[in-house]
């Protein structure tokens, strides 16, 4: 369970470093690429939704979700 | 003519690892409120491959295909709010495993669930999302229906976002509430009736870090309680609980020469069943002309073992115990390509996906490979249109 | 009232006073940009006499889609009475916004500013971001978003903007 922790904590640490290490923000209209529809988080929900279904139902693991942030950030 | 013995639990056992999804895994990809009213509708074409003959002691070699009709409607409602309902119907044929056992010569073999069978499933959810200037809070609902089994879950969902629109945290919500009634089969005995709650919830952390980079991270739980078995598999005794967490990690990275879009996801997910597994997905979208882009597509998975997981049943173990192959420590493959032809009031897409598992594929080696692992192909084609 | 009541209070007179100023008093940032595909260059001074919406675009922005043809109408509407639409467009890829607006009939002036610094200047901090100028080119209101229901809010205010410098 230790170990388990363990890596769950260098993972969310990595993370966090990998976010500090940046230079100044982006500005609203420098996210052009960021609002392309292939960069989203599900580019095509529809098809992910799906391959969720699948894996979860075949597989011995689920779960995991997010939503929102990045992206275009338009009002 | 067809007097194929009806395998009830076909579809539940296909979905026997976690039924029904709370609506917040299903619906929970809000961007920015839509300005378009949007149908979209997918079908999808799912053939799991016969297994080995060799394995097979009793039944037939065909396991299942799934046809799948997706429908999607996303609109905008008044000036702040949007609406998207989800409708999905799937038919299947084949069969499942019902058990395990272990020849004299210490070889798994499998009994299988009679011959093919027909069986449908419909699922449809409903969710409400409200904007405003720091982000957005959603509400759905669902509802899901089988021969056997029928589900009702939702969830609440919020977001918020940094006045620099750099930061954004969301979080959500869910629940499940699953009813089981296996259809009863002269000679067995199988429970009437049964249930589970399952209640889920996430905290998610997405960063844009330059024009071209942005990331997420998030957590996940989960708590299933109640009714855990599989009521088909000739003996399967498990836990009345199960509580899962899953971190996973998202990088959208875009290569402006190229046109190209990265996409990494990563999840590692444990649960007190002694279950890890690592998840790795990488997908490349290459943009071709300003209409076309492809984007092939590899993902990696690799779980352990459940404490309680047999390689074969036996009348005579006492206790938890199942042979379950998605209890089994194995590894899986997955490769494919999506091709999109994308112009702005409409869209035609068409995906393809191999997977493949195997025992070899697992980051650990493993003694005994369970005989069921499945491989599978699945085709998809889908229309999007915008008004 | 508790203090931190009073506090707050405080902060959203101070807040409000703060915007008022800047929207009183500031007089619209200069610029001169090339005007897509026309050839020649636009500045303020080019549309001084005239209430100006001044709007910061980019074609992947999708409630920017949403306002142009908005603006369209708008600017039909009022042009006679000295109404003017200057739209700056972000796009970084000159491609991309003359893509999308080839099949939009967009009669205003499109300007593109390639180094983005007028964003900047004005202090944009989200797409769409607009900027009401009086015919004295002085900032009088910023819009930011933008909805349906928008095209009529604006057109009160264009109206009394249009009165305003009658009288």
């Amino acid at each position: 369970m230790i170990k388990k922790c363990c890596s769950v904590l260098v993972f969310c640490v990595g993370s966090c470093l990998l976010a500090a290490c940046e230079t100044s923000p982006v500005k609203p209209w420098q996210r052009g690429d960021l609002a392309r529809a292939e960069m989203a988080w599900e580019p095509d929900p529809m098809e992910s939704s799906l391959r969720d279904h699948v894996y979860t139902s075949k597989e011995g693991s689920s779960g995991g979700v997010g939503t929102g942030g990045g992206g275009c950030g338009c009002y | 003519m067809n007097k194929n013995k009806r395998n009830p639990g076909a579809l539940a056992a296909l979905t026997g690892a976690a039924l029904a999804l709370p609506a917040i895994a299903q619906l929970a990809q809000a961007a920015d409120m839509p300005t378009k009213t949007e149908l979209g509708y997918r079908y999808s074409d799912y053939k799991e491959d016969d297994v080995d003959a060799a394995l097979v002691m009793v039944g037939t070699e065909e396991r299942y295909d799934i046809d799948t009709h997706q429908f999607i409607l996303v609109a905008p409602v008044g000036d702040s709010s949007s609406l998207t309902v989800d409708a999905m119907y799937e038919t299947m044929t084949g069969a499942s495993a019902m058990s395990v056992v272990e020849t004299p010569q210490g070889d798994s073999m499998l009994i299988m669930t009679g011959a093919s069978i027909k069986e449908e499933r419909t699922d449809l959810s409903a969710e409400l999302r409200r904007y405003d200037d720091h982000g957005s809070k959603a509400v759905a609902l669902g509802y899901s229906t089988e021969d056997d089994y029928e589900a009702i879950n939702g969830s609440l969902d919020l977001e918020r976002k940094s006045a620099d629109g750099i930061t954004t945290w969301s979080g959500g919500v869910g629940f499940s509430y699953d009813e089981l009634e296996p259809i009863q089969e002269e000679g067995i005995n199988r429970v009437i009736s049964e249930d589970r709650w399952f209640f889920n919830g996430y905290v998610a952390r997405a960063k844009v870090h330059s024009p071209v980079w942005q990331s997420q991270v998030g957590l996940y739980l989960g708590v299933y309680d109640g009714y855990l078995d599989d009521p088909y598999r000739s003996r399967d005794i498990r836990p009345d609980t199960r509580q899962q967490v899953a971190v996973n990690a998202r990088s959208r990275y875009f290569l402006s020469g190229l046109k190209a879009a990265l996409n990494l996801d990563y999840r590692f997910y444990n649960d007190d069943w002694g279950i890890s597994s690592h998840t790795l997905e990488f997908t490349w979208h290459q943009t071709l002309t300003d209409a076309l882009r492809i984007s092939p597509r590899i993902r990696y998975y690799s779980q352990s073992q459940a404490d309680f997981y047999v390689d074969a049943d036996s009348g005579l173990r006492q206790g938890e115990q199942s042979s379950d192959y998605r209890l089994s420590p194995y590894g899986a493959i997955a490769y494919g390509v999506g091709a999109g032809y994308y112009q702005s009031n409409y869209s035609l897409v068409l995906y393809v996906e191999q997977y493949d598992s195997d025992a070899d594929y697992a980051l650990k080696s493993v003694s005994k490979a369970n005989p069921f692992l499945v491989d599978y192909t699945l085709v998809t084609v889908g229309l999007d249109y915008r008004f | 009232m508790s203090e931190v009541g009073l506090l707050k209070l405080g902060l959203c007179v101070v807040v409000v006073f703060l915007v008022k100023a800047t929207a009183l008093a500031q007089p619209a940032p200069d610029f001169e940009l090339p005007v897509l595909d026309q050839g020649y260059t636009l500045n303020l001074a080019d549309v001084k006499g005239k209430v100006v919406y001044l709007d910061f675009w980019a074609s992947w922005c999708a409630p920017c889609a949403l306002s142009l043809p908005e603006l369209e109408k708008l600017r039909a509407r009022f042009h006679d009475q000295g109404f003017e639409v200057v739209a700056i467009n972000l796009d970084s890829s000159l491609e991309d916004a003359r893509r999308f607006l080839k099949d939009k009939n967009i009669s205003y002036p499109i300007l593109f500013d390639q180094n983005q610094v007028t964003p900047e200047r004005y202090g944009v901090a989200g797409m769409p971001t607009a900027f009401l100028l009086d015919r004295q080119g002085q900032l009088r209101d910023t819009h930011t978003g933008f909805k349906k229901g928008d095209t009529e809010k604006l057109a009160i205010i264009i109206q009394q903007l249009l009165r305003d410098e009658e009288s």
